[in-house]
């Protein structure tokens, strides 16, 4: 029983990391001025990204990474900033 | 015996909600991603100076993703450190540092994003598929626009060893069966 307990833990999911809704943000000011529409759906708030502790440090990281790119592209928008 | 623990091994890691794992793959040196929008771990093994893998990928729509290079964390593989070039349409111009470490040159009309990978701390990770434990160049979101984009891994510094280029987030093992799984277990775990 304790094993299912300890399985099961963890089904609640993890909250979106602040530098994920950053990058949303980011991509979608980018789309808005590129005319397109990227599929962000991992990285929103209950995207796979965070599913599990460890998905969800792979893509707070990431997301922070990300920002920092964008952020020394020509035409970046604030967004984009850090 | 060792198989059917093998099975309930894959099987608990799929379901299990805590872990991270995405679909592992042992490629050639030139290989076609099916399924990109799905989680996948590519494994392989450079031979030395020159020597590079081509993934090759489609998307339909723009699709943003987390991407990374991991090194087994062996103390053989201290100096190896590979890195990998998204290759496609919407990407930027090379610099021309940039475009010096590229193996080779951009088709027309693509531009690039080069991980260096050469920050002097590196990153470790323990990733809960394989249970062991990796130097990470640092994961890092990227935005991809349609179309077709290949991605080449190779070592600047010509050292030969190990890689494993992950990306995405979305999880399916379908087509994966247990025999294929334990058919490379030795690639994966090393």
């Amino acid at each position: 029983m304790a094993f299912l307990a300890a399985f099961f833990a963890g089904c609640d999911g993890v909250e979106q990391a602040r530098s994920c809704q950053r990058y949303v943000a980011c991509i979608r000011a980018l789309d808005a001025s590129l005319g397109r529409e990227t599929d962000l759906e991992r990285f929103d708030a209950g995207g796979a990204c965070w599913g599990s502790e460890e998905g969800a440090l792979l893509c707070e990281r990431a997301c922070t990474r990300g920002i920092e790119w964008y952020s020394t592209q020509p035409g970046a928008p604030a967004e984009c900033q850090p | 015996m060792k198989r059917a623990i093998l099975a309930t091994l894959v099987l608990l890691l799929g379901l299990s909600p805590r872990g991270q794992a995405h679909r592992p793959t042992a490629v050639e040196r030139e290989f076609e991603i099916e399924l990109p929008e799905v989680s996948h771990a590519v494994y392989g093994e450079l031979a030395g100076p020159g020597d590079v893998y081509t993934i090759r990928l489609t998307f339909a729509r723009p699709f943003a993703m987390p991407i990374e290079i991991l090194v087994p964390h062996r103390r053989k593989l201290e100096q190896h450190r590979p890195v990998f070039a998204i290759v496609g349409p919407g990407l930027p111009a090379p610099t021309p540092e940039e475009a010096a470490l590229l193996p080779r040159a951009l088709p027309p009309g693509a531009g690039v994003y080069l991980e260096r990978y050469a920050s002097e701390e590196r990153l470790v990770i323990f990733e809960s598929f394989s249970r062991r434990m990796f130097w990470s160049s640092g994961p890092i979101a990227l935005a991809l626009a349609p179309g077709d984009h290949e991605i080449w891994v190779f070592a600047p510094e010509g050292t030969p060893g190990d890689f494993v280029l992950g990306f995405g987030v979305e999880e399916d093992f379908t087509g994966i069966g247990c025999d294929d799984f334990a058919r490379d277990w030795g690639t994966y775990a090393y």
